[in-house]
């Protein structure tokens, strides 16, 4: 493989990363090939020293993916960081799926209290205030309207601090995930079945 | 080399490189890798990585062979982080040496 093949390569597989960036990293790659051919190497020798194009691209593009969902921990950045990672061999999805699975469905059960009890309490409110003027619709139990009121407001006042409290909860989930997969990113790329000349 | 190992000491190599004197890409690659068996191309990320988190940073300088080349220097971060990696590093080896001594006489 020569330098402009090496190159493109490695360009190629940079993909989702902003063109500034790539040009960076393509442009440290050239001084590499271009240090190199001084000291007398060719380029041959130089593409095969720094391993699979693809396989150092890749650290980058997980990088970049990591550093993203770091900075903004939305869910989509926070998924595409865990597949990233995965991708990297780094997590292992069978050992990663059920635990999503889990923090998912916590989280969804979560919001699912949350709603049900701002629309219980929404409903009560309603069918107290309408029980005078239509009787015949509305049945509620005998009691006085202004603690059904008053009770009503308080359900769905603790259904939306319950939502408020999953929300953070959420954003926190998301959050550690990122800084997980950040701190433990950093060198894992070239694995060994990819930097081939170099397994022991 | 197993990856796990490889994080984290690839970091010090470069960190420590830098202590004295500026170095470009090549130079530390051509060092670290006479060293310690890797792919050469692993090290360019990790110095990117380096220096957007403010460990490192750069600046072209002419040369007289050829293109300018991209040094890399260390910031009073990435002194401090050094100092401190060291550190770890040098009691990491004592304790494992502790152990694989005394298992070796056993």
């Amino acid at each position: 493989m020569n330098r402009y093949e090496y190159l493109a390569k490695l360009k190629d597989a940079l993909s989702g990363i902003p063109d500034s960036t790539k040009n960076e990293i393509v442009y440290d790659f050239t001084e590499h090939f271009e240090v190199g051919l001084e000291q007398g190497k060719t380029d041959e020798e130089i593409a095969e020293s720094l391993g699979d194009p693809k396989a150092n691209a890749k650290q980058y593009v997980a990088e970049y993916i990591v550093q993203q969902a770091h900075k903004k921990s939305s869910g989509i950045n926070v998924f595409r960081a865990i597949f990233a990672a995965i991708s990297l061999g780094f997590f292992n999805l069978i050992f990663m799926l059920p635990i999503f699975a889990v923090v998912f469905s916590v989280i969804v059960s979560l919001y699912a209290i949350s709603f049900s009890l701002s629309l219980s309490g929404i409903i009560i409110l309603i069918a107290t205030i309408l029980k005078p003027l239509l009787p015949a619709w509305v049945s509620m139990p005998n009691m006085n309207p202004l603690i059904l009121i008053f009770g009503s407001i308080s359900i769905t006042a603790i259904g939306l601090l319950f939502g408020i409290g999953t929300t953070q909860l959420t954003r926190w989930c998301l959050k550690a995930t990122a800084g997980y997969i950040k701190a433990n990113i950093n060198i894992i790329g070239n694995n060994k079945k990819e930097s081939g000349q170099y397994v022991e | 080399m197993n990856i796990q190992l490889k994080k984290g000491v690839l970091e010090l190599c470069v960190l420590s490189m830098l202590t004295n004197k500026d170095c470009y890409g090549y130079e530390l690659v051509n060092e670290i890798s006479k060293n310690i068996m890797i792919a050469e191309g692993t090290i360019y990320p990790l110095l990117k990585r380096l220096r957007d988190e403010g460990y490192l940073t750069t600046y072209l300088e002419e040369s007289r062979e050829g293109p300018p080349r991209k040094y890399y220097k260390l910031t009073k971060l990435g002194i401090s982080t050094k100092d401190e990696l060291i550190k770890e590093w040098r009691m990491l080896v004592k304790g494992v040496n502790n152990i694989i001594e005394k298992e070796m006489i056993a």
